[in-house]
């Protein structure tokens, strides 16, 4: 769609979650493979839970949790991107609705990278019972993004690489 | 793209084609993405008999999966001229596409699909296909919207 830059560029949105962790890491070696430029965008929906705007200054933790974030983020960029060599990224972490944010960013972009916190079960569930539905995030980035947008599933219990591992091996050992 | 180990090493892209425009957008991305990853490509098309409301329509001389065969050969021959570089099949399923999608695509490494796809005789591939897909699939679903710069066949005027 449209004509791409021919540096191009791969845009993934991050949001904390495992499964968006996995959609960068899918990002950032769809990124080395096509030797695009990785532009990964946290947005940060301050409406969501901060403070009433009617509170007085600095009564949230507003500031403390988006260096909470930003460290988090610096970590995930650490080990899902750059490990062996990683592409060139860009990091942007914007304040406003996360639709907004990525479809504003979307045009020229390669492609939309976004997580799916579904938990990738099997492929025999009937057709038309949906199990967990998109997040409205993914929704519309797919109903509206312009360019092609890949939905990656969270990372099934056996691959999971992070935290919530010792839970997983008690109950599926 | 994570390699499926139990998948015998090979890397295996399954595409949902329906001879439709953004279904053929999809193959052409699945080809390139193909080529660049050394994958596997696999065009999968599904069909069904037609449901009949009131009174049957005389469907019996009519070959649906030779016809849905075409389909898929016609727009890998379009999408990919005549010579196809890429390492590319194609496979006819009976049944539901959403279903026949997520049961071919669960040892892929991606699964390719359009926005949306045709209504009628090869049924409506994506859409709800797509959207299914995207909710069930176990491998990183990609959802083309329309062609990408560069892969448009023939000079394409968009």
């Amino acid at each position: 769609m449209g004509p791409q830059a021919s540096a191009g560029r791969i845009l993934v949105g991050v949001d904390g979650s495992r499964a968006s962790a996995a959609a960068l890491r899918w990002a950032a070696a769809e990124a080395r493979l096509r030797d695009m430029r990785l532009h990964v965008v946290h947005a940060l929906d301050q409406h969501a839970a901060a403070p009433a705007h009617y509170a007085p200054p600095g009564a949230g933790q507003d500031a403390a949790g988006n260096a909470m974030e930003v460290s988090a983020l610096k970590a995930l960029m650490r080990e899902a991107v750059s490990p062996d060599g990683g592409p060139a990224a860009q990091v942007e972490v914007v304040a406003g609705l996360p639709v907004r944010v990525l479809l504003a960013r979307a045009p020229g972009a390669a492609m939309l990278v976004l997580g799916s916190t579904r938990s990738a079960g099997s492929a025999d569930t009937p057709v038309g019972k949906p199990r967990a539905p998109l997040g409205p995030v993914a929704r519309d980035c797919l109903r509206s993004a312009p360019c092609p947008v890949v939905i990656v599933a969270e990372p099934s219990v056996q691959s999971g690489a992070e935290p919530l591992r010792t839970d997983d091996e008690r109950a599926w050992a | 793209m994570t390699a499926r180990a139990e998948n015998g090493g090979e890397r295996r892209i399954v595409v949902g084609v329906d001879g439709s425009e953004p279904s053929k957008a999809a193959l052409a991305w699945a080809m390139a993405q193909g080529r660049l990853t050394g994958a596997v490509v696999e065009a999968v098309i599904a069909w069904e008999v037609p449901a009949t409301y009131g009174y049957p329509i005389p469907v019996s001389d009519v070959n649906w999966k030779q016809l849905a065969q075409q389909v898929v050969s016609d727009a890998i021959a379009d999408v990919a001229g005549p010579a196809a570089p890429a390492k590319i099949s194609s496979k006819v399923v009976e049944g539901n596409a959403a279903q026949a999608l997520l049961e071919e695509s669960a040892r892929a490494d991606l699964l390719v699909v359009g926005n949306r796809g045709h209504g009628g005789f090869v049924e409506a591939l994506v859409g709800s296909t797509g959207q299914h897909c995207v909710e069930h699939a176990t491998c990183p679903v990609v959802i083309i919207r329309d062609w990408v710069a560069g892969q448009r066949p023939e000079g394409g005027s968009r």
